[in-house]
């Protein structure tokens, strides 16, 4: 399959803990309502505006993608891959502008009329914020976006305000979780202005260990200062969860063999996986590789993340799966990537 | 300790946020804690987190806001009053921003403590920002050459002034 998200491919600094970095930037027309208040012809008008400014020679390349033209596995697909998210896939007036080279998406008629974000594997939010401040450059030069000489730039959301900027992390910390570490790590981390949430962002549960960290406020401080921030708290994170793992290891080594090794068992063997199941073996993968206990690919963990992901499934298959299916082919296309892996090693 | 919200059940919940310098601590029970939301960062909390409801809760709290006379307040351009936004916690238009200032203006500061824009500038309304603050620092300047009766500067910077505005 090709992947339209970056993220699960390339470099991966700090990798098997953070999984990846994201910086995503609001903006918005001025004369034109808010999405939340707009009429049909004012979503229109968002996505020609933003076609004809696509037009301009890019060095990334984007394509767009519209959500009423897409079926729901195929919106579902994107907000796995975390190229869109949730509210944007239910958004008939909806859109996306995808450069999946440069690991850039700019929803259009979200919250906000655009939101820029670029999503890069591993730790490197300063590249992430150059990408996404090059493609508002890009799209500034054609268009007006509503700025406030004291607020800066203006959000449908008063939270968003200024920068419009949000940063964030996603952070597999499966020994801080285990030890019970992670609550006074999350509460630790509001006293800089950050803020945890699950792995699809606002609302959504910790999975397979998984967290984001982002900032929460977006006023009165630099995008670059926003970004210094949050990856000197999450250099402190790793840290943190890089020695409860090592203190795991030391105290209970044939425990967590068993479990890393016990989990590439069923991840190479069985014929039906369920999500939550197939989530809590992969962070157990994650976990050997972290400790040194495997060997196996950054980009392979990443990929195995969004494949087994519902929307992803039935995207690659072609096909509405139901749920007995999808815990099939889940299974089968677990099964076949690690053991591919096995035999290239052979 | 009792929880501060209640005033009833012991506090066991301890919340620190520093937001810019402001440091802001409460002391909480389970039960006000899970109600407001800081549980929810622990995921211990039920459900989603809803930023809803946490802004409405601000405005709540906001007694700044003359709420009956800003109730009847709409935005011209694009026609949303106040209520909307103080129940939806979203605004109609940028706007917006300007009709309901004098109730944006404290919420900004109890969300991001010093609501002034220290980013990137958009590189179109750059120049035009830059001569609105040069601008302001000249007509400041003028003022106190007049406070200070140094009028031959006074008029240097009156005819900058002039040349600045026409441009």
């Amino acid at each position: 399959m090709e992947y339209r998200a970056k993220w699960v491919s390339g470099e991966m600094p700090l990798g098997p803990i953070v999984i990846s970095s994201r910086v995503r930037l609001a903006r918005n027309f001025k004369d034109l309502p808010f999405p939340g208040n707009m009429s049909q012809e004012a979503g229109q008008e968002v996505l020609l505006r933003i076609e004809q400014a696509l037009k301009q020679p890019s060095p990334d390349g984007y394509y767009m993608l519209r959500m009423k033209d897409l079926p729901q596995n195929e919106r579902l697909a994107l907000v796995e891959e975390h190229l869109i998210s949730y509210h944007l896939a239910n958004q008939p007036a909806g859109a996306v502008a995808l450069a999946p080279a440069s690991g850039l998406s700019v929803m259009l008629n979200e919250e906000d009329h655009l939101r820029i974000q670029c999503l890069l594997g591993g730790l490197d939010l300063e590249a992430a914020w150059q990408a996404a401040s090059r493609c508002d450059d890009y799209l500034e030069s054609e268009l007006d976006f509503a700025f406030h000489e004291e607020y800066g730039y203006l959000t449908a959301c008063p939270t968003n305000v200024g920068t419009g900027m949000r940063a964030s992390v996603m952070l597999h910390l499966p020994a801080l979780v285990e030890s019970a570490q992670i609550g006074r790590v999350l509460m630790a981390i509001g006293q800089f202005g950050l803020m945890a949430r699950g792995l699809y962002g606002e609302g959504t549960e910790a999975k397979g260990h998984i967290f984001q960290i982002s900032n929460q406020v977006t006023s009165g401080v630099s995008e670059e200062e926003i970004v210094r921030n949050l990856k000197a708290v999450t250099l402190q994170i790793v840290g943190q969860e890089q020695a409860h793992q090592k203190k795991m290891l030391a105290t209970h080594r044939p425990k967590v063999e068993d479990r890393v090794f016990r989990a590439l068992g069923v991840l190479t063997s069985a014929r039906l996986l369920d999500s939550s199941e197939a989530m809590l073996l992969l962070s157990e993968l994650r976990l050997g590789v972290s400790l040194g206990l495997l060997s196996l690919p950054l980009p392979l963990l990443s990929e195995l993340l969004v494949l087994i992901q519902p929307g992803v499934l039935q995207s690659v298959n072609k096909k509405e799966l139901q749920a007995l299916e999808r815990d099939v082919k889940r299974a089968e296309a677990v099964r076949s990537r690690l053991l591919a892996l096995g035999r290239e090693r052979n | 300790m009792l929880c501060e919200e209640c005033r009833e059940r012991p506090a066991t919940v301890h919340v620190t946020q520093v937001t810019n310098g402001d440091r802001t601590e409460k002391n909480l029970c389970e039960v006000c804690a899970r109600a407001m939301g800081e549980l929810e960062i622990m995921g211990m909390g039920p459900g989603s987190f809803n930023i809803n409801s946490l802004l409405a809760g601000l405005m709540n709290l906001e007694q700044v806001a003359p709420a009956p006379k800003a109730r009847g307040l709409a935005c011209p351009t694009c026609g949303s009053d106040y209520r909307r936004f103080a129940e939806g916690g979203r605004l109609g238009c940028a706007d917006c921003y300007h009709t309901f200032n004098r109730q944006i203006a404290p919420l900004l500061r109890r969300i991001h403590g010093n609501p002034v824009h220290q980013g990137k500038l958009p590189s179109r309304g750059a120049q035009a920002m830059s001569r609105k603050r040069q601008l302001q620092e000249l007509r400041n300047e003028l003022k106190l050459m007049v406070d200070q009766e140094q009028f031959e500067r006074a008029a240097e910077l009156r005819d900058k002034i002039k040349v600045l505005e026409t441009e």
